[in-house]
């Protein structure tokens, strides 16, 4: 159970860029371990799905684990992290806060002074909001606009196929 | 995260429905929709001039007629932001535009009218309903980290318009028909389109196929790394939803229409493999992310 006192300074390692070597996580596949964070570098080793690990660093779709002596970089999805490496500070905080209060039982309700609430019943209950729409639609951008914006990022477009589904016959 | 539906009370009365929504075999409801009919579009009424709401959803799930998708998103997304409305910061809601369009460019409907809100809900989900609607609450975006994370949950959202899912598991309404015949376009449209779409935005409670849920990651993964963007945005995402409590109010209903977040999380593993082994590093920009606090 995070306290309020290790989430704040987990956020403040965060700000400040820091690496998070506290956080753990499991193989949720078997992988090479790799030098280096590229599939081309130098297999140094192996691990076994669901072998338990400290993670070291992250890096553009690889992660770098550690399990007793071994070192290396596995694919990122191929390990599952168990707790937050990266959460947005104020949010934690205030999610810290509610728990500080007493732990959440499984389906309490918890009642929030000013919380709009998306249930079953909140959406059942919806009246239409065509005031809303309008105001939704005062922030439509067209196409130039967001190519605009993506150029300011220095974002480039890429031709990548769709995944196929792993669970399909072929 | 999430599409879907709703509608103010209906003036029709409707039966409760337990799970008429839940949608086992996508697929086998899928081989029911015409794909590339060259029809008319349904704005060419009968001369009675009556509409009824099967025949609008039927247009809408042609391939060249938009106008009954957007109107039905359009009802669908009205009564989203009755339950929750627009978070009152035009820069946040300028910026999820130019993020949501840039990523909606990548996709086979580069062109349909998109709009992207974030709504004033504590609760972590998203939303999206036919024809461009996207939204994201309050509570899921401040859970995000960088832009490539919010690129992931609106490509999420954007595939489910793209294929048409939430026309698909309309499809399936029981509501379909209700008092249609004494509805026309011109002067009940909306009403219409209302009796199509059911009870409220309780229809936004039902929970798509699963698979069509897991191919909704899968594009949303790859249309944020089409538009540049770090592709494992959304995984990440997905773990940061595991990390909280399962009896958390606020991932309730997230829970309750989505698998689980690791399960979630598994199934992109298993898709991309080492398909992007070779694919160049995208961009975070955490430093451009627009955080509200």
């Amino acid at each position: 159970m995070i306290n309020r006192r290790v989430s704040i300074a987990l956020c403040m390692m965060l700000l400040s860029g820091a690496v998070h070597a506290a956080q753990n996580g499991v193989l949720i596949r078997s992988e090479i371990l790799h030098a280096q964070p590229a599939s081309s570098s130098a297999n140094v080793g192996s691990v076994a799905k669901g072998s338990n690990v400290n993670v070291l660093a992250k890096k553009s779709g690889w992660i770098q684990v550690r399990t007793g002596t071994k070192q290396g970089w596995v694919r990122i999805l191929s390990v599952r992290t168990s707790a937050a490496f990266a959460s947005s500070a104020a949010s934690d905080i205030a999610g810290v806060a509610q728990m500080a209060t007493g732990k959440r039982q499984p389906g309490q309700i918890v009642a929030t002074a000013g919380v709009r609430g998306l249930s079953e019943e909140d959406l059942k209950a919806a009246h239409f909001n065509e005031q809303g729409l309008n105001e939704l639609a005062g922030y439509k951008l067209s196409a130039s606009a967001a190519q605009s914006f993506a150029r300011q990022g220095k974002l480039v477009r890429r031709s990548i196929p769709y995944l196929p589904d792993p669970n399909a016959a072929n | 995260m999430k599409k879907i539906l709703m509608v103010l009370l209906a003036t029709v009365s409707v039966a409760p429905l337990a799970n008429a929504f839940d949608l086992n075999d996508l697929g086998n409801v899928l081989k029911q929709f015409p794909t590339n009919q060259n029809t008319t579009t349904t704005t060419e009424q009968p001369a009675s001039n009556k509409l009824d709401p099967a025949t609008v959803l039927l247009g809408a799930l042609r391939q060249n007629s938009v106008d009954d998708e957007v109107q039905i998103g359009r009802q669908i997304a009205g009564n989203l932001l009755g339950a929750s409305p627009l978070v009152k910061n035009a820069a946040l809601q300028h910026y999820v535009n130019q993020v949501g369009r840039w990523v909606a460019l990548q996709s086979e409907r580069p062109d349909l009218p998109w709009q992207f809100g974030v709504i004033d809900s504590t609760d972590i989900n998203a939303f999206s309903a036919p024809g461009g609607y996207v939204f994201i609450t309050k509570g899921l975006y401040n859970k995000l980290n960088n832009e490539s994370e919010l690129a992931g949950v609106l490509g999420h959202e954007i595939a489910h318009v793209v294929r048409k899912h939430q026309l698909k598991i309309l499809q399936q309404s029981q509501w379909i028909g209700l008092g249609a015949d004494a509805l026309g376009r011109e002067v009940k449209g909306q009403d219409t389109i209302q009796n199509l779409i059911g009870s409220g935005a309780e229809i936004m409670s039902r929970r798509l196929d699963k698979n069509a849920e897991f191919e909704a990651d899968r594009m949303g993964l790859v249309l944020a790394a089409r538009a540049g963007y770090d592709a494992y945005g959304l995984p990440a995402v997905l773990e940061e939803i595991g990390h909280v409590a399962p009896g958390d109010s606020s991932v309730a209903l997230l829970f309750k229409t989505h698998p689980a977040p690791d399960v979630r999380f598994s199934m992109l593993s298993a898709a991309v493999g080492d398909r992007l082994d070779n694919l160049p590093p995208g961009k975070e920009l955490a430093d451009r992310f627009h955080r509200v606090k």
